[in-house]
């Protein structure tokens, strides 16, 4: 899992609302392995979750001088990557088979071939699980468990209430339990 | 605390969420529940499962296509972006043809033989409205028109095929013989079945109407016994008696007797004729 969300750089959204060039640079250099990660987990393909990432950072561009700053940038960003994800997923056009890309990013870090082979065996079936849960469900495991958010960034991110989050991450925890329980 | 409401408050336990009070109570069932704690402990080793993915990282060179997308195109790009209608998906013999009506279209209208070629040599004349009013009769003679064409109508309607005449008084019989052929000659019916063509000092003024009336003799209505007869409604055989004197008019008397009928002879044969002989 990774870190949670930290506090934003300071300055970095006055200078993003002044149109500084090197200060998007700074927030796609900071933000862009969780913009990634989000939709990688979440549409299973590589170049999709590249595109999606890219257009989360141009949309995040475009609308920096409306952001209020109420959140955290990291939430911002998160919140327009989860509903790019979700039109995607819901859009009719999209024949992308998912998880082979995603399995294969997840099986090349492990050094050792036996230890691979197990864990690309682990990885495969958890990855599968994942794929099957309903897509808010997914959603929330992956910034929960994956991203490290809380249930209040999550809340904040989807614009959810936080006992829906956590209603939504009980369910979807419990599913992957019973698909899972071989290696567990 | 149920087993169901304790397998809730499971993911809550896994993120550290929960509170004070249900910590306390989840605890307690817990601790008398193997089943609950199997389950706690199978949920946990998911959550560490799931966690222990590691964390995707952004293909080389991101940043800077990031950069790139983001950078400001320059004017005339947006505008023709902008301007720019999203054509519709056309199949192209649709296209084709577009293309094909456009160019006829274009050579119709610049060579005006083409134009004068597709009129027609001689257009349509319109009937003036005066002569139209002219041919048109006045409104007397349509009303008379109307009236006649009525008249005819019933009359055709109305003419009787056959008319039992047998035993009916003279005038009565004549009318409704006539009824056969020629219809109507009675005055009054030859009135009403048209008038104006029978008075010719319709269209007259009217001094000269009045005198057409005056000079016309009307022949002075006859008390006949057929009249007698039409207001009785007598039988053939009183109105031939009052004819011929028998029986005066308007004085019914009863009808004689008839005389007992003689039945006819019996026939006899040879032998019993000449016995009576």
């Amino acid at each position: 899992m990774r870190e949670g969300l930290g506090a934003d750089p300071p300055g970095l959204l006055e200078r993003l609302r002044a149109g500084e060039p090197r200060a998007f640079e700074e927030l796609v250099i900071a933000y862009q392995h969780r913009v990634f990660g989000v939709a990688l987990r979440m549409l299973g393909s590589r170049a999709e979750a590249e595109e999606i990432a890219q257009e989360v950072f141009v949309r995040a561009h475009r609308a920096v001088r409306d952001f209020r700053g109420e959140a955290r940038l990291g939430t911002w960003l998160y919140g327009i990557a989860s509903r790019l994800c979700l039109n995607r997923l819901a859009s009719p056009d999209r024949r992308v088979a998912r998880g082979d890309a995603a399995l294969a990013d997840i099986a090349a870090s492990t050094p050792d071939p036996a230890a691979a082979a197990e864990r690309a065996e682990l990885d495969a079936a958890l990855h599968s699980a994942i794929a099957e849960l309903p897509d808010e469900r997914r959603l929330v495991v992956i910034l929960r468990d994956v991203e490290g958010l809380s249930y209040e960034q999550i809340a904040e991110a989807l614009a959810l209430d936080p006992g829906t989050v956590r209603s939504r991450l009980h369910r979807a925890r419990m599913q992957l339990k019973d698909k899972l329980e071989r290696f567990a | 605390m149920t087993c169901a409401e304790t397998r809730d408050l499971f993911s809550a336990l896994a993120d550290d969420a929960l509170a004070p009070s249900e910590r306390v109570a989840l605890d307690d069932h817990l601790a008398g529940c193997p089943e609950c704690r199997r389950e706690l402990a199978a949920l946990l080793r998911t959550v560490k499962l799931v966690r222990a993915i590691d964390p995707a990282h952004a293909p080389a060179g991101f940043v800077h296509r990031v950069l790139a997308a983001a950078r400001p195109t320059p004017w005339p790009t947006r505008l023709a972006r902008r301007l720019a209608p999203p054509w519709p998906a056309l199949p192209l013999g649709a296209a084709a043809l577009l293309v094909m009506g456009g160019l006829a279209v274009l050579l119709f209208r610049a060579a005006p033989e083409q134009q004068r070629a597709a009129q027609s040599p001689t257009p349509p004349r319109r009937v003036p409205r005066l002569r139209r009013r002219v041919l048109r009769p006045p409104r007397r003679a349509r009303r008379r028109l109307r009236h006649h064409a009525r008249t005819n109508r019933s009359s055709r309607r109305r003419r009787p095929t056959s008319v039992r005449t047998h035993g009916l008084p003279p005038a009565r019989r004549r009318r409704a013989q006539s009824r056969l052929g020629r219809w109507p000659i009675g005055r009054r019916q030859r009135r009403r079945a048209s008038p104006r063509i029978e008075r010719p000092s319709v269209n007259l003024p009217i001094a000269l109407r009045r005198k057409t009336l005056l000079s016309r003799k009307r022949r002075p209505r006859r008390k006949t016994a057929s009249s007698d007869w039409r207001r009785r409604a007598q039988p053939r055989r009183r109105w031939r008696k009052v004819r011929s004197g028998r029986v005066r008019a308007g004085r019914r008397t009863p009808a004689p007797a008839p005389p007992p009928r003689r039945s006819r002879p019996r026939r006899r044969c040879r032998r019993s004729r000449a016995r009576a002989r």
